[in-house]
């Protein structure tokens, strides 16, 4: 099942298994022991659509090394048959790393080769699996809200239960990431996602599944909330920030909003899986991005929240478009935003977050 | 030959006891020092957290009530740990005991100051103080104690001699074998008696498996003191002193004072060439070690220099932006530093522990090396006499 076909665009989907047939030539590199292993090849797994094009080539040259660059990483589901130590970097969803991490499925980063970890934001400094940022340097972050057109839903909404409003009955798009979707809802329980408690998490199913019931949810959707709206199919959805601010620029009149009860933030992050070839090539590229000029670059391009600190001077520095995207609240959240955001911190049990999840998944259709 | 086995036995029985203090620091009292100090930490962060929950006031701040909240179960963790490892130690059990009863007033406080700041009481702030009180004279004390007791145990147990007893007692019997066959080759007259022979080269290969297993061992510690212990030192000392900076620049945008002046000091001990982080990197074993310790350095300099720009909004009366400093760009920036501070920890630890089990498992062998050494001699000691006694009738 395809659950998300990418963060930010509207095309991906169809190269991908054209590509995936290419995959065993990107695969097979050497299970070296060493604790910073190092050859000519980096091989980095990513999202679709989720890199500037340019730099892949320019990050390549800058590093001498030959870049084997893979846009195959779909979903998190689909993408951990992919995962492993044929890849130097792959950037699975935070809580998947912290699966990784947790089962010694990924490296500690060589931080001796990347003095840019310092410009990581403190923000993904703290979570408690991986305090400090010790396996992974977060990509791209993002934010999953509520895009709506004001037009359809003939008021503002500001909270998480206008989504469950009986006036938008059979015209919300709702998430289909557990996560993201139980998190919101969690929030507007008065909940902490950010230590979430199985008890929280299935008072929270429980409500979207009785809202399925009864007809709430037009659709599950991913990226296609976007179309969704932009057809006025949907009146409202649960929404990501990085492809509401790419449809913002085509549909100005539709809005974004960060429910007053909080929402939830995801990032995708970058790590190393154990046996990777090239773990020092892999600390060099991260080390790249994590130069605020190069995250700035890549920021214009995919236009999701850059972990990585001075990234927003950078853009000042850019020109006039850059300067707007400087600008916006939904790639620089305030202080006060930033407060009301939360990273889903997993449940205690592994075992009971995949249960969960396989029953989320029963509600998407195939 | 008695003499072979009589050294043997006590060979066998010293490396015995020094596999089962070599274990105990490696599954118990390394693990202990470690946990006592993961206390320390946790409740010195809780309580920064804490205040960051309190100037938030009735709007909240989740993130740091969760930093709060993660500090105390942290702490309660690294408690239940130490308690199932200090063993029968009844001075460690009653601090633990005394522990467990001022973190749970500890905690009252701290949750019933939140509600009166919530309802903005003006007990709140007094509440708040206690809680601080609470810690620094009743938690922090108990848990030196642990930590003091199991130092001791650590030091005892790492400069043990029974491995030089357990060489001296086989060198022995070595020299004993050596001259008993001088002795009996006068007497003989003949050059090699093999089986003698083969005691010797026996006990001389058991001398030398024994001491590259003695000296794996303290080597082992000698690494886990010198290349992760001192550093764990240093860091927690800087997580202190971090601590006590963001908690007094805290309290001072609460109290709306400027505390430039007792912030200075404390900045002091930290940065330049004598400070804590000039410490860190001279401890750093590794290179991965110097660029965590210089992160460690930039992260404090990006938060003092928030924490600058609260204290001057507070001397030019702006108590709203010093507010608005602390509560934003000051805490994210501190938090970025703290989890640096705790990621080193948390290397330095893992070392420190696998250092100790390193040096655990150097002498795994040894004891069935030694038992099983000697008696070979020994056996091979009563034949050479055997056939000798046999040529002599």
């Amino acid at each position: 099942m395809n659950r998300r076909l990418s963060r930010r665009s509207f095309l991906a989907g169809t190269a991908a298994s054209a590509a995936m047939a290419g995959l065993g030539a990107c695969g097979g590199g050497g299970l070296a022991s060493e604790p910073v292993s190092t050859d000519g090849t980096l091989r980095v797994l990513n999202w679709p659509e989720y890199i500037d094009p340019d730099l892949v080539s320019q990050v390549a040259q800058q590093l001498g090394v030959d870049v084997g660059y893979e846009p195959l990483w779909e979903d998190n589901y689909g993408g951990q048959d992919l995962f492993g130590p044929q890849w130097d970097v792959v950037m699975p969803t935070n809580w998947l790393a912290a699966q990784y991490i947790e089962q010694g499925s990924v490296q500690r980063l060589p931080v001796e080769f990347i003095p840019n970890h310092k410009n990581i934001d403190p923000v993904f400094l703290t979570n408690d699996w991986d305090r400090g940022a010790r396996f992974h340097m977060p990509w791209q972050s993002g934010i999953t809200g509520i895009a709506y057109n004001p037009e359809l839903t003939g008021r503002e909404l500001t909270s998480v239960s206008d989504l469950f409003a009986p006036d938008l009955r059979g015209r919300v798009g709702m998430i289909g990431e557990m996560r993201e979707a139980i998190g919101l809802v969690m929030l507007a329980n008065g909940d902490d996602p950010a230590r979430p408690t199985l008890g929280q998490a299935e008072r929270a199913y429980q409500q979207i599944l009785d809202a399925d019931a009864q007809g709430q949810f037009e659709s599950w959707v991913f990226d296609g909330f976007t179309d969704k709206l932009k057809s006025g199919e949907v009146a409202a959805s649960m929404a990501w920030s990085g492809n509401t601010v790419t449809l913002q620029a085509e549909r100005p009149d539709l809005k974004f909003v960060i429910p007053e009860e909080g929402a939830i933030q995801w990032f995708d992050t970058m790590v190393i899986p154990a046996g990777a070839s090239n773990a020092r090539g892999a600390a060099e590229w991260m080390n790249t991005f994590y130069d605020p000029a190069v995250a700035a670059v890549n920021t214009q391009f995919v236009q999701y929240i850059s972990p990585v600190l001075g990234v927003q001077d950078e853009l000042r520095s850019l020109g006039a478009s850059a300067r707007e995207l400087a600008n916006n609240p939904l790639l620089f959240p305030d202080e006060e935003t930033r407060r009301r955001l939360f990273i889903w911190g997993g449940l205690e049990s592994t075992a009971d977050e995949q249960d969960l999840d396989d029953r989320f998944a029963g509600l998407l259709p195939e | 030959m008695l003499v072979i086995v009589a050294a043997g036995i006590t060979a066998w029985f010293l490396t015995d006891r020094l596999v089962s203090e070599t274990n105990e620091v490696s599954s118990s009292t390394g693990e202990v020092l470690i946990a006592t100090q993961q206390v320390r930490a946790s409740f010195a962060e809780a309580d920064t957290a804490s205040v960051s929950v309190h100037l938030a006031g009735a709007d909240g701040n989740r993130e740091q009530r969760r930093l709060y909240e993660q500090a105390m179960d942290r702490a309660t963790s690294s408690l239940e740990r130490v308690a199932r490892l200090v063993g029968d130690d009844e001075i460690s059990h009653d601090a633990l005991q005394d522990i467990a009863g001022n973190a749970t007033d500890y905690a009252g406080l701290i949750d019933a100051a939140r509600l009166a700041s919530i309802q903005e009481l003006a007990t709140a702030d007094d509440m708040l103080g206690e809680a601080t009180t609470v810690n620094r004279d009743a938690i922090s004390p108990q848990v030196q104690t642990i930590a003091d007791r199991a130092r001791v145990r650590f030091d005892s147990q790492t400069q043990t001699p029974w491995y030089l007893i357990a060489i001296i007692a086989l060198v022995v019997a070595l020299v004993v074998l050596v001259l008993v066959q001088v002795r009996l080759n006068r007497q003989f007259r003949r050059v090699i008696n093999v089986p003698l022979a083969l005691a010797t080269v026996a006990l001389i290969v058991l001398i030398g498996m024994a001491g590259q297993g003695f000296g794996a061992q303290q080597s082992a510690f000698d690494n886990a003191e010198e290349e992760a212990f001192d550093a764990i030192q240093v860091s927690e000392q800087i997580q202190q002193l971090a601590y006590r900076h963001r908690a007094l620049g805290t309290s001072s945008v609460l109290g709306g004072a400027d505390v430039t002046d007792e912030l200075a000091p404390l900045e002091g001990l930290l940065v330049g060439d004598k400070g804590l982080f000039a410490q860190a990197r001279q401890e750093s074993s590794s290179d991965r070690e110097r660029a965590a310790a210089t992160e460690i350095s930039d992260r404090w300099d990006a938060y003092v220099f928030e924490s600058s720009q609260a204290q001057v909004a507070l001397v030019a009366g702006d108590t709203e932006r010093a507010e608005q400093i602390a509560q934003g760009a000051a805490n994210s920036s501190f938090n970025g530093f703290n989890a640096s501070v705790e990621a080193a920890l948390l290397d330095n630890r893992e070392q420190f522990l696998n250092q100790l089990q390193t040096a655990s498992d150097s002498l795994r062998w040894l004891r069935a090396v030694i038992l099983i050494g000697s008696l070979l001699a020994a056996m091979l000691t009563w034949w050479g006499f055997g056939q000798r006694i046999g040529e002599y009738r």
